[in-house]
């Protein structure tokens, strides 16, 4: 008969967890269910898919049950979409793409044109289509800000980006994505 | 500079608030004379509300996702309190010496577990397997009651005066998360309730775990300070 001496060593940090896992899992099931609508709309916005979007949003969920002894309790929405993001990161990681931002990217002027021209309803509902063929850092930004109503420090958390990033993204994001719905024949209706 | 023009505002951060109290002014006396510029402000409010409204409006599988939270199953994990592992851990090593009839150092194996006094015998045992030399703990009344060891691992139980003490080393990175720093004769310690822990050189981390925590405290410095001399 051998004893396994080491088992009774803490291998990982869950020893909490395996004492409780019952009232954990009702805690995080609780605490996440509320926040299904925003994982899986930035989730499609990032995968450009439903599907795609659905395993993300199950990997994360996954992913964020095991971390979830180690979520302090602040600001849950912000961590969960830090977890998307870098679920999706991982999704794809392979060579690195092209960085497109300076890291003083927030501090570069951005041009202010003008919104004199009121969309028509045909162009409001074109504004998804249009959002999702922006750049992953603009249409995240918009999506976080303007849709998910994120503050830009919960959005900075998100991203892990500084604050005056994502503000410049949003505004960047805010006028190419006006640009491109001004500019949309109608061509790209799903 | 040239005249504050609807321009040359930041309307996006007059929106938003992150204006300066100075700027906002400007803008304010902007927006009060320029009828453009109150269009323009307004047409901004107008376009953020209408991608909230259409982004909202997406529809999403909420029945599904749900399915798939409530069917997350947390990983099974083994858990044994100490004050029923450790006397029945001490148990069952001396049922495993009587079986095992010897102590197995000759065995060409890895891993494997030895019951003997001897901390000598022990100690070429545990280094056979992981070339890990391990340090005599000099206290009075101590003595060795089971081994065990794999190839980047190896633990000594010893009984001190009647009390269960164990001390292990991994080459691993073990999880000390939890664990508070203190340093104790200039080293660094890891410390948390029934465990003192410190790393030395290679990495490899020591830890100790007894019920009496000043115990633990003295097996770990006296460990710390052999390993330091060999």
């Amino acid at each position: 008969m051998l004893v396994n001496y080491s088992s009774v060593w803490p291998k990982q940090s869950t020893l909490a967890i395996s004492l409780s896992t019952g009232v954990m899992k009702g805690d995080f099931e609780r605490a996440v269910r509320g926040e299904l609508a925003v994982m899986y709309r930035v989730a499609r916005r990032l995968t450009n898919s439903g599907p795609d979007a659905e395993d993300l949003v199950q990997q994360t969920l996954l992913r964020a049950f095991t971390a979830w002894d180690r979520f302090d309790g602040a600001k849950l929405r912000p961590w969960l979409l830090r977890i998307l993001s870098n679920e999706n990161l991982a999704r794809f990681r392979g060579p690195a793409a092209p960085q497109q931002f300076s890291e003083d990217e927030h501090d570069q002027p951005f041009e202010n044109n003008l919104w004199e021209t009121v969309l028509t309803r045909d162009q409001v509902q074109r504004i998804l289509c249009n959002l999702d063929k922006l750049e992953t850092h603009y249409k995240l930004a918009v999506q976080l800000c303007d849709v998910e109503g994120l503050s830009y420090e919960e959005a900075a958390q998100a991203l892990d980006v500084p604050m005056g990033t994502i503000r410049s993204r949003l505004f960047r994001g805010r006028a190419m994505l006006r640009e491109l719905v001004l500019n949309d024949g109608g061509d790209n209706r799903e | 500079m040239g005249a504050i023009t609807v321009n040359n505002i930041n309307w996006h951060a007059y929106l938003d608030g992150s204006m300066s109290l100075d700027e906002r002014s400007m803008a304010d006396q902007v927006l009060a004379s320029d009828p453009i510029a109150k269009a323009h402000l307004s047409n901004l409010k107008a376009f953020v509300a209408q991608v909230q409204e259409v982004g909202l409006a997406e529809e999403i599988p909420l029945t599904k996702l749900r399915t798939q939270l409530s069917a997350l199953k947390p990983r099974p994990r083994f858990h044994l309190s100490w004050k029923v592992a450790m006397p029945v851990a001490a148990s069952l090593a001396f049922v495993a010496f009587f079986q095992l009839g010897r102590p197995a150092g000759d065995a060409p194996i890895v891993s494997g577990h030895i019951n003997v006094t001897n901390f000598g015998q022990a100690s070429i045992w545990m280094k056979e397997a992981n070339g890990v030399e391990f340090p005599k703990v000099e206290l009075a009344g101590a003595h060795i009651v089971a081994s065990e060891r794999t190839s980047d691992t190896g633990c000594f139980c010893m009984e001190i005066d009647g009390k269960s003490v164990c001390l292990r080393f991994s080459k691993k990175p073990d999880a000390t998360k939890d664990f508070k720093k203190c340093f104790v004769d200039g080293c660094e310690f890891l410390e948390k309730p029934g465990f003192a822990a410190f790393k030395c050189e290679g990495g490899i981390l020591w830890m100790v775990h007894a019920q009496d925590q000043k115990l633990a405290w003295a097996v770990a410095r006296k460990a710390s300070k052999a390993i330091r001399s060999i």
